[in-house]
């Protein structure tokens, strides 16, 4: 004989079934899952990415975690500064989305790149889509750690050490991401 | 190969990149998880497609850590509903650490309403309620399962059943109400 709350959970479990029914897998999703799977590199063999395929930009914000950069007109930059990239790379210790929200990130992201812009230092801003299609023989690994770098600035400093402190005040490592400072050769 | 069981079919695309063995997994498992998302997504922010791919990104990342102690499917809806957990987090910590573990009378399940009334009185709870109650009651994960899923004790996850199913019989009983008031 059931007890009290089993014979609860049955008469709920009963009403509840209308919520039960289940549609098959939508090809067009599962499309796009394994589209996304490929391009990070989980199957053998690189496929090609259909053309024309865009993740949805929801779907970009929740797997790289990646924030809405807006690409911003820079000033001119500090002509007799030296250039450096900033590489924004996340993985799994990135919790700046989960921890603050999107909105809350773009403004902070924007707001650390205008101070750029104020002081004459930004050259260069731009968010990556995750959607990438990687060319050449690199391994399924190496394709997979690009992805990883979900966005970049262009700065100019007097030298690395000063590039280097710039990249410590940027709010991509209060959330946990990773910034690779690297020298840009200058050609002219 | 459409036999295959989960665990087989995840061995091959963990050691062989297999895509076909993915998507045979992907068919299997989809349609419950795109039933939940559809749920507990309610659309703040979060959308059920985008939900379910999202799931099945992060668990393909996480498949060679996956030890087995649940069903694959438990472990695709533990990372499906923690997901909902991460973008709900204030609200749902919020409403967890309201509880405590009295639980009170059990509410009797409401009369037999349509589909879309159920639906909207679910997407009208609050988003931890509408989790335990789509969990437990649609679903059929225990208690303990829960638990695990949420980081809950197994009685915060019968209070909060309790309270959603409370609040499930108040909000059907005044659209009931207002149904039969324009007919």
């Amino acid at each position: 004989m059931p007890g009290p709350e089993e014979s609860h959970d049955s008469a709920w479990r009963r009403q509840m079934a209308p919520l039960a029914d289940e549609a098959p897998a939508d090809p067009a999703a599962e499309a796009r899952t394994v589209d996304a799977l490929r391009l990070q590199g989980h199957f053998k063999g690189k496929g090609v990415v259909r053309k024309g395929f865009l993740l949805a930009a929801a779907v970009i914000l929740l797997v790289a975690g990646a924030w809405l950069g807006r690409q911003l007109a820079p000033e001119p930059a500090d002509a007799t500064g030296k250039k450096f990239a900033l590489l924004l790379i996340e993985d799994s210790t990135y919790h700046g989305e989960a921890d603050v929200g999107i909105d809350s990130i773009v403004s902070e992201y924007s707001a650390w790149a205008g101070t750029l812009r104020k002081s004459g230092q930004l050259v260069l801003g731009e968010a990556l889509s995750a959607n990438q299609l990687t060319l050449g023989p690199v391994t399924a690994e190496t394709s997979r750690e690009a992805n990883q770098i979900t966005g970049f600035f262009i700065i100019t400093a007097t030298d690395q050490d000063a590039a280097i402190a710039l990249a410590k005040t940027c709010p991509h490592l209060r959330y946990g991401g990773g910034i690779v400072v690297r020298p840009i050769f200058e050609t002219s | 190969m459409d036999d295959d069981s989960d665990r087989e079919l995840v061995d091959r695309i963990i050691t062989g990149g297999d895509e076909q063995a993915f998507r045979l997994l992907y068919r299997r498992h989809t349609p419950r998880l795109q039933r939940l998302a559809r749920v507990i997504a309610s659309g703040r922010g979060l959308e059920a497609d985008d939900l379910v791919q999202d799931t099945w990104i992060r668990a393909v990342a996480r498949l060679s850590t996956f030890e087995w102690r649940s069903s694959l499917l438990t472990w695709l809806t533990g990372i499906l509903v923690n997901r909902t957990r991460e973008v709900h987090r204030r609200e749902m910590l919020a409403e967890f650490s309201e509880l405590t573990e009295a639980i009170g009378p059990w509410p009797a399940a409401p009369d037999p309403v349509d589909r879309i009334e159920l639906e909207q009185a679910i997407q009208a709870l609050p988003p931890g309620a509408r989790t335990v109650l789509v969990l437990h009651d649609v679903e059929g994960y225990t208690h303990e399962e829960i638990a695990l899923m949420l980081d809950l004790s197994a009685g915060t996850s019968k209070s909060q059943l309790c309270r959603a199913r409370r609040a499930a019989v108040r909000l059907l009983t005044s659209e009931s109400r207002t149904t039969n008031a324009r007919t």
